[in-house]
């Protein structure tokens, strides 16, 4: 981004937020709570879900379906997202709409309604939005991708959550975790679009301003603990084995903090990391519905604030952008291998995944699609890259970041995605600063290293006679 | 991952309203109400400029000062509606194939060099066939525009069309057949409008795709691809003078076949009834929920404008009512109008869903529509219209061209304002009856009895007697 550089601001009452202008007619507004499936507490997955969609449902003042009438009534859009790092609102209008907007989104953060009823609706669109991805044939691969590309990481819980480990949650420990991560002082809010810089300032300190921080834990009332989740949550503790019903919370409660406050036991999340896979692994899958065998490679990648990364998106690039990337030129268009295949860079605040995934077209079965996919995956450390191929390579990367700052919706969910996963809002200007400088044999060099000597995980899914055993 | 929870209506009405007076810590006092809604703002018509080349070519463009890049689209009238009967998919083979080779000065472009010459503009080509019309589109910096047009001048006017081509592309398209198949949300289109036009929409089948030969595409192209019957569009910060030149250097030698232009799309479409009340479960093997589809006829001719505040407004209100995430769209196949509305269920919501839903679609659709209503809806309308111009310029107005409904995009804030409340209410009140209301149930809905109990003439029936194989 040409831009300078991005730092949020700082309210009294500890809220960040930032503004961009980009030109047109609509403003965005973002609400980013650095709060996702990676701090629901173990047996707890989907808390953060949860308290999004108690958020976004009503408030004080906004009785339920208010604010998307508001909305509505102004000719926008809302949407709420939920990501394994954070939770985050997002409302586009017209422009004038700006300051009703602005008050619409204080109130929601202000004054959620955290009651018995409206946890029941949450909970019922919570399992609405788990059940709907299942529909696809392939969405078992999806999840064991994420379920076993991660070792001990809360990651393979994934960011939408278990219903079955929330439906005898009580409203007290909801209200409790809702005071703990989703308070102003935990939030970025993003403005971006047409506005005036002057009168924007003056609706966030009106507005925002006046929230009051969350309470000291000795003034509130006191509810059930909820821990937070522990790094070497092991796999057998994952919804797979944890649907059949719903899991227990275990109360362990800081040392620091009073057993009586629901704040303060619901304990800050502390640095959650990643072991490294120890040696390569196969594991197949039975995908009862698919049609067509599939086969999923899965590397293990830093954590998205490492200097490595920007090196990861060009290899990433190389290999998969475009209809000329390397994984499409062979497997699909060359040997006809693969139906379709995606290479795709996961980048998550404590650990990432490299993830390549593919169909195979009719006759093939999965393991020769996964021998051949490894094969081309490794090939970009030994065959050599042009320097057209990495200029193209860096067009395709440098048109996908500067397309960001086209629209004020895609710009403050760049904006905001940022601050919450890489910490840092102008992340995508020193990545592009990076991509100048790397040249193929840096990159090669970086792949052979990462890549080319580490263990990988494949994942099979044959469909019939060929099916093996299911992981 | 980040999952997008978006849908519009989402949340609408999925809460329960509270007395609850239990407030977190965090409660602002004093700001009760929202600020005063400010006026509304008159938004002026867009603006094109257009001209024609010699050889017919109809240049577009959609002026977009500061734009850093320019998108561009070339667009030909071979849609699937265009299909043969007994070679139906042929549109689609026909459009993939323009991407696997093509002559430049007399040398030949393999898929991969074409591949390449995309991406290396920065936004790999996309192939887009609709019902009505099939698409190049590409985008570019201002100084990159003339690789762009002239890439997309070889793909049309020099295309190799060659067998092994086709052989490839076949082979994708039965691969992608299959998929749609196990698939209730790809499926649930096809399905559907198989439901609405019967055997006048052509759906294509394995059968079809096998069927056909490179003549056939050779065919195809020479009919469908002609200069006076083609957009060449642009949206972005360049002159109509600019295009214009493009236009000429890389096109203005695109001559007029001699072969008479192809048929209107779909004649059977043109003339199809649609069919009356039936209510369908397709079962899916082992799926993890069900899509559920009501649609039903909308007149022909009904402007969009009213179409748009119509769906717009019965969204609202079912969202409201039933609250799931809805999706909804009136489609126009040709002229051919259907309304849709669409949500995904997981198994034991089904059957208590469907009962509501019947109660419900009259109820809704004879709600009075207040002033209120009105405005809501137009404010939706020019929301969204503003919001897909901020997005994809281009692709608003290609899929305008594509249904026949250019002028009315252009107009859609004087257009949209122009409907009165009685109007929307006639439209409404004329939709949704019983004996013109369709449902559709793909995937797994559980065992048929509760399903049939809560929609009385619910039938079971299977992927031949909807798809035809």
């Amino acid at each position: 981004m040409s831009a300078p550089p991005l730092e949020p601001q700082r309210l009294p009452n500890g809220l960040l937020w930032l503004a961009r202008p980009v030109p047109g007619t609509q403003v965005a507004v973002r609400v980013v709570y650095r709060c996702g499936g990676r701090d629901d507490p173990t047996g707890r997955s989907g808390l953060s879900h949860l308290v999004l969609r108690l958020i976004a449902g009503a408030s004080r003042y906004l009785e339920p379906g208010q604010f998307h009438r508001l909305i509505a009534s102004a000719g926008g859009r809302t949407r709420i997202e939920i990501d394994e790092d954070f939770a985050a609102l997002q409302t586009v209008v017209p422009a004038p709409q700006l300051e009703r907007v602005l008050w619409a989104e204080a109130e929601r953060m202000s004054n959620p309604r955290l009651d018995p009823e409206t946890l029941a609706s949450a909970r019922q669109q919570l399992r609405q939005a788990v059940q709907e991805p299942l529909l696809n044939p392939y969405a078992r691969l999806d999840l064991a991708v994420q379920r076993h590309g991660y070792l001990t990481h809360p990651y393979q819980r994934g960011a939408l959550g278990d219903p079955e480990q929330l439906k005898d949650l009580d409203i007290d420990a909801v209200r409790a975790f809702h005071a703990a991560r989703f308070g102003c002082d935990r939030a970025l809010l993003v403005v971006t679009g047409a506005f005036d810089e002057g009168a924007l300032a003056r609706w966030v300190m009106h507005y925002f301003g006046s929230i009051r921080p969350p309470m000291p834990p000795s003034a509130v009332t006191a509810a059930p603990a909820v821990s937070p989740t522990a790094s070497a949550t092991p796999a057998s503790g994952l919804p797979a084995s944890s649907s059949s019903g719903p899991a227990a919370v275990p109360v362990t409660p800081p040392a620091a903090a009073s057993p009586a406050s629901p704040v303060a036991s619901v304990a800050e999340p502390r640095e959650l990391r990643e072991s490294r896979r120890p040696q390569s692994q196969t594991l197949k899958l039975s995908l009862a519905q698919a049609p067509l065998p599939a086969a999923a490679l899965v590397w293990q990648v830093p954590r998205a604030d490492d200097p490595s990364l920007p090196t990861w998106q060009l290899a990433q690039a190389l290999l998969g952008l475009g209809r000329s990337g390397r994984l499409t030129d062979t497997l699909v268009d060359e040997k006809a291998l693969a139906h379709q295949l995606s290479l795709r860079l996961d980048s998550h605040r404590d650990a990432g995944l490299l993830v390549a995934q593919a169909l195979a077209a009719h006759g093939q079965t999965a393991a020769p699609l996964a021998q051949a996919l490894q094969q081309e995956v490794l090939r970009l450390a030994d065959e050599a890259i042009t320097d057209e191929e990495l200029g193209k390579a860096k067009a395709l990367l440098r048109r996908e970041t500067l397309s960001a700052e086209w629209t004020a919706d895609r710009l403050a969910r760049a904006l905001g995605t940022a601050w919450a996963v890489r910490g840092d809002a102008g992340a995508a200007a020193k990545d592009m600063a990076v991509w100048i400088k790397l040249g193929g044999a840096d990159v090669q060099q970086f792949w052979r290293r990462q890549v080319v000597q580490a263990p990988v995980l494949t994942l099979l899914a044959d469909v019939g006679a060929a099916a093996g055993v299911a992981a | 991952m980040t999952v997008d929870l978006h849908r519009r209506g989402l949340m609408l009405g999925a809460a329960i309203a509270s007395g609850s007076t239990a407030w977190p810590a965090l409660a602002q006092d004093g700001f009760d109400r929202p600020p005063e809604a400010p006026p509304a703002t008159a938004l002026p018509p867009l603006a094109i400029e257009q001209a024609r080349l010699p050889n017919g070519l109809r240049v577009i463009v959609l002026p977009m000062p500061g734009a850093p890049r320019t998108a561009i689209r070339l667009i030909g009238e071979g849609g699937w509606l265009r299909d043969p009967a007994g070679k139906e998919g042929l549109a689609e083979v026909a459009l993939s194939m323009l991407a696997q080779g093509a002559k430049r000065d007399g040398d030949e472009m393999e898929s991969a060099d074409i591949a390449y010459a995309g991406d290396l503009l920065g936004l790999p080509l996309r192939l887009t066939l609709t019902p009505s019309t099939c698409e190049l589109a590409l985008e570019a910096l201002p100084d990159q525009c003339d690789d762009a047009v002239n890439l997309m001048a070889d793909l049309t006017q020099r295309p190799l069309l060659a067998f092994e081509a086709l052989e490839h592309i076949r082979s994708r398209a039965l691969d992608a057949l299959v998929l749609r198949r196990a698939d209730a949300l790809l499926l649930a289109p096809w399905a559907a409008r198989r439901q609405c036009w019967g055997r006048a929409q052509p759906v294509q089948t394995t059968a079809s795709l096998k069927r056909l030969r490179r003549e056939d595409v050779l065919g195809f192209h020479r009919q469908y691809w002609r200069p006076e019957r083609a957009v060449l569009l642009f949206a972005g910060d360049l002159s109509l003078q600019a295009a214009r030149g493009l236009a000429e250097d890389f096109m203005g030698d695109w001559r007029v076949p001699k072969a008479p232009a192809g048929p209107a799309p779909a004649p059977a479409l043109a003339t199809a009834t649609p069919v009356a009340a039936v209510a369908q479960f397709l079962q899916l093997p082992q799926g993890q929920g069900c899509r559920l589809i009501v649609q039903t006829p909308v007149p022909r001719g009904t402007p969009p404008g009213l179409r748009e505040l119509a769906r717009t407004l019965m969204h609202q209100r079912i969202a409201a009512r039933l609250p799931w995430p809805w999706d909804s769209e009136i489609e126009s196949l040709g002229g051919a109008l259907c309304w849709r509305m669409g949500v995904t269920l997981p198994v034991a919501a089904v059957p208590e869903q469907l009962a509501r839903l019947r109660e419900q679609l009259p109820l809704l659709a004879d709600e009075p529509v207040t002033p209120e209503d009105l405005a809501l809806a137009q404010a939706l309308a020019l929301g969204d219209w503003q919001a897909q111009l901020a997005e994809a310029p281009d692709a608003l107005l290609a899929q305008a061209m594509a249904a026949g409904e250019l002028e009315a995009v252009l107009q859609w804030p004087q257009r949209v304002r122009a409907i009165s409340a009685p109007v929307l209410q006639l439209l409404l009140a004329a939709s949704w009856r019983d004996n013109r209301t369709q449902l559709l149930l793909l995937g797994d809905a559980g065992p048929p009895a509760p399903a049939q109990r809560a929609w009385p003439g619910l039938a079971l029936t299977t992927m031949r007697a909807v798809i035809g194989e």
